[in-house]
């Protein structure tokens, strides 16, 4: 039995890829790996309280009782992208909390550490308004190339496996390693890219989007 | 194979797993349980904006400074008993770069691999420190600003070996850090001309065996 896990990881000999993983457990996000954008009442959630872990791994919430239309909250790694936007994979555990009409929330990679999605350079998942069923999300880094391809799946409240990986032309979203989805429209990022989760508001309604794993490589 | 832990990858249950850690250098800034001290001038520790580009250290633009980072002598690892790994990348020239264990520095109790281009040779070196006295060999493998290279010291009872790229190239048995010290883990670059000069890291492994 090995002892490392590079070993684990690499066959013998090997110069690894870069690599990340976070298991989003303790006190407190780690804000010394994870940079904060937008509209951030969603940085603490559970109604008021400083928790960021709740429910289950981190969680972007409004803050308190009553989320405002329009804004938006983003965890991503401060424009340190270091992953291939070409040569990927991503996977999360994610849950998504709410009803369509209140808002959207998606994760995966992409270009910009901010609220960027129309020409952002994104490779991702959305649940929420963006379509009825759990769907591929990903940009071009032109305006308006958004492309967002529906799986079987319907959005509900409870966690899924999320696996995004490209390599070369294809990108592919694939669902509790079962259910996957394509991309097909060529809309797909170009420039290299970081982790990110992101919530938007609809409306006055509360939505939320907890994830208990993250792990992004090059491959 | 689907293990139903990390722990369980490496270490049945039955066994109480010993110390281990592991860092990927990936995110918005180095996390806070590293300690980076200059010397001579300041450098800086940022988090590379670049695929596969790990931590990025620089030094200053002015001769003699040194970098380093390490657990502020919080000191984990045994001398006789323990392994590092890492993935990195060094400037090379004019510098003395060094990746390993220290107990305080790399001439005082430590395992570590040395890249400069001051020894003739233009190997990557293998460097051992007992109680004062250095062992300092050269490896088969040539120094350059280039190549990224995995890493492995191997602290045993009796030896220390290294590997780069998964070939043994260095086996010491002797001025080997002794079993009354501690081992950490250190990056540390000396910069020995007037410009500024990197290393870059983007994975460390360590633990006891």
């Amino acid at each position: 039995m090995t002892k490392s896990i590079y070993d684990q990881l690499n066959a013998s000999g090997t110069v690894a890829k870069q690599r990340t993983v976070d298991t989003f457990s303790g006190d407190q996000i780690d804000f010394t790996q994870w940079s904060t954008s937008g509209d951030f009442g969603f940085n603490l959630a559970n109604y008021g309280s400083s928790e960021f872990y709740n429910g289950g791994g981190v969680i972007l919430k409004w803050y308190n009782a009553n989320p405002v239309a329009g804004r938006e909250g983003v965890l991503a790694y401060d424009n340190k992208r270091q992953f291939s936007p070409t040569n990927f994979v991503w996977i999360m555990n994610c849950k998504w909390t709410g009803t369509r009409t209140s808002g959207v929330s998606r994760f995966g990679i992409k270009r910009y550490s901010d609220g960027t999605f129309n020409g952002g350079g994104v490779a991702g998942a959305t649940l929420g308004s963006d379509n009825a069923k759990i769907s591929a999300y990903t940009t071009n880094e032109t305006g308006g190339q958004i492309s967002v391809v529906a799986s079987t799946i319907d959005v509900d409240n409870v966690y899924h496996n999320y696996k995004g990986a490209r390599s070369g032309s294809a990108y592919t979203l694939l669902i509790d390693g079962v259910t996957s989805v394509t991309e097909t429209n060529g809309y797909l990022p170009v420039n290299a890219s970081q982790p990110f989760l992101y919530c938007y508001n609809n409306d006055t309604t509360h939505h939320s989007l907890n994830c208990n794993y993250l792990e992004v490589y090059n491959t | 194979m689907a293990f139903p832990s990390v722990y369980e990858m490496f270490t049945p249950l039955t066994t109480v797993r010993k110390q281990h850690f592991w860092e990927y250098f990936s995110g918005a800034t180095l996390n806070s349980r590293w300690t980076t001290t200059n010397s001579g001038g300041a450098g800086t520790y940022t988090m590379a904006d670049e695929v596969d580009g790990g931590l990025l250290i620089t030094t200053p633009t002015s001769i003699n400074t040194q970098q380093n980072m390490d657990f502020g002598d919080k000191r984990n690892f045994s001398p006789t008993g323990s392994v590092f790994i890492a993935v990195v990348k060094s400037s090379w020239t004019n510098v003395y770069n060094d990746f390993g264990f220290t107990n305080t520095q790399p001439n005082a109790q430590s395992a570590i691999f040395r890249w400069t281009s001051h020894n003739s040779d233009g190997k990557i070196h293998l460097l051992t420190c007992g109680s004062g006295i250095t062992e300092d060999v050269a490896t088969s493998v040539s120094g350059n600003a280039t190549d990224w290279s995995n890493i492995k010291i191997e602290c045993k009872s009796s030896s220390v070996e290294g590997s780069i790229n998964g070939v043994l190239e260095r086996t010491h048995s002797t001025q080997i850090p002794t079993n009354d010290t501690k081992l950490q883990p250190y990056v540390g670059i000396y910069n020995t001309v007037g410009s500024a000069k990197t290393c870059q890291i983007r994975y460390m492994e360590c633990y006891n065996t």
